[in-house]
């Protein structure tokens, strides 16, 4: 059996490097008025809160407000943060609740600029290796495969409902537990799983051309 | 029931949810599954794409432009928000009622006086109103047209004198 499909597919940059205590030092810094400290938080987290934004907004604007309001909510709100949960499960409920008010938003939008938005999704997938995943490979077939499914992956992400989206998401790119999850969205530890597994399903099934694709191409 | 709780093990084995006891046990099953080994490999894909497609986008990310944007909403001065305004003050006037009543008042009085001047005002039609005069009217003529008639003082109740114009019934020079 792959090494790759063996249990190990935790991130430990979401865990381990989160470390907890240095962020709690850094809260209290920030509670404490301190600008350094707030800047250090922002440093250590916004790609990761930029990347969780974009799996849910799908749009680099929307996903960049998303993380704008989100930190400048955690500036105004550091005081009620009381450390019960570790801060950056707190910074992903919020970074959550920030995109999704954004699809939201967008969605009511939709009739209006539904032209627009679809030449936009059409320049994406079709962009020139926006999405590639940093895989090394030297086969350009597979290469051209690859980014295709990057494309492709997005689209299918939009697709998801949203809270399928959110623990697909929070799982596959910032490589949180069952039980960070649970924590950042406020639901149940089974219904974490068992949304996972759906929206895992669900994104087999839309890419399941580009995944055989994979398979045959290994062949 | 048996296939969803193989799923939901299955899945536990590719998130690293499961006891390592566990995780050996189910190693050991899987050898002989084709079946779940591709649905393995599909999710491991589907990551590594996912991984790949996230680093594609905060590869391109300006953080000091994204700071610089937080700072500022930050430091500007909060606007109160919906809520927070100040909320419309009433203030209890002393008097307040009576004042009502003595303004709903005068305003009837003011649109009654309004009324009767536009009636006084009113251009009569003519030869449909009778002469009309205010008392302490001097009458220097009368006029009786066709009519015979009589012009003489009586005493009113307050023993004023009133002037009394007497017109006969019958026109003159009728048969």
């Amino acid at each position: 059996m792959n090494q790759p499909l063996s249990s190990s597919s935790k991130s430990e940059e979401a865990t381990g490097g989160s470390s907890s205590k240095g962020d709690h030092d850094l809260v209290q810094r920030v509670q404490a008025g301190d600008s350094a400290a707030f800047r250090e938080l922002f440093d250590k987290y916004h790609r990761r809160a930029f990347a969780v934004a974009m799996g849910v907004v799908k749009n680099q604007d929307d996903a960049l407000d998303a993380v704008q309001e989100a930190f400048v909510k955690v500036h105004k709100n550091i005081d009620k943060f009381h450390g019960n949960s570790s801060f950056y499960t707190w910074l992903y409920r919020i970074v959550m609740n920030v995109s999704i008010d954004h699809v939201r938003k967008k969605s009511r939008r939709k009739s209006l600029d539904f032209d627009e938005r679809a030449l936009h999704e059409e320049s994406e997938v079709a962009g020139d290796g926006a999405l590639v995943p940093n895989l090394t490979n030297a086969n350009p077939g597979k290469a051209a495969l690859r980014r295709e499914l990057g494309g492709a992956i997005q689209t299918a992400l939009a697709e998801l409902p949203e809270h399928h989206r959110a623990v697909i998401v929070l799982r596959e790119i910032e490589g949180m537990s069952y039980e960070e999850m649970a924590e950042a969205l406020e639901v149940p530890k089974g219904t974490v799983m068992s949304r996972l597994f759906h929206a895992r399903k669900k994104m087999q099934a839309a890419l399941a051309p580009y995944l055989a694709g994979e398979e045959a191409s290994k062949d | 029931m048996e296939s969803a709780k193989a799923d939901e093990k299955l899945q536990m084995f590719f998130d690293g949810e499961l006891s390592p006891q566990e995780e050996a046990e189910l190693r050991r099953e899987l050898e002989g599954s084709t079946e779940n080994m591709a649905e393995l490999r599909q999710w491991e894909q589907m990551r590594e794409a996912m991984h790949g497609a996230a680093a594609e986008w905060t590869a391109k990310l300006d953080s000091d432009a994204l700071f610089a944007r937080i700072e500022a909403e930050v430091s500007a001065p909060e606007l109160p928000s919906e809520v927070e305004r100040a909320p419309v003050e009433l203030r209890v006037v002393p008097g307040g009622r009576e004042r009502r009543i003595w303004g709903g008042l005068a305003t009837g009085f003011a649109a009654a006086a309004a009324i009767f001047l536009a009636v006084l005002a009113w251009p009569e039609e003519p030869g449909t109103t009778p002469l009309q005069m205010a008392r302490g009217t001097e009458v220097v003529a009368v006029d009786f047209g066709a009519n015979a008639g009589t012009v003489f003082e009586v005493e009113g109740g307050a023993g004023q004198p009133l002037a009394v114009i007497w017109i006969d019934d019958e026109e003159m020079g009728m048969p």
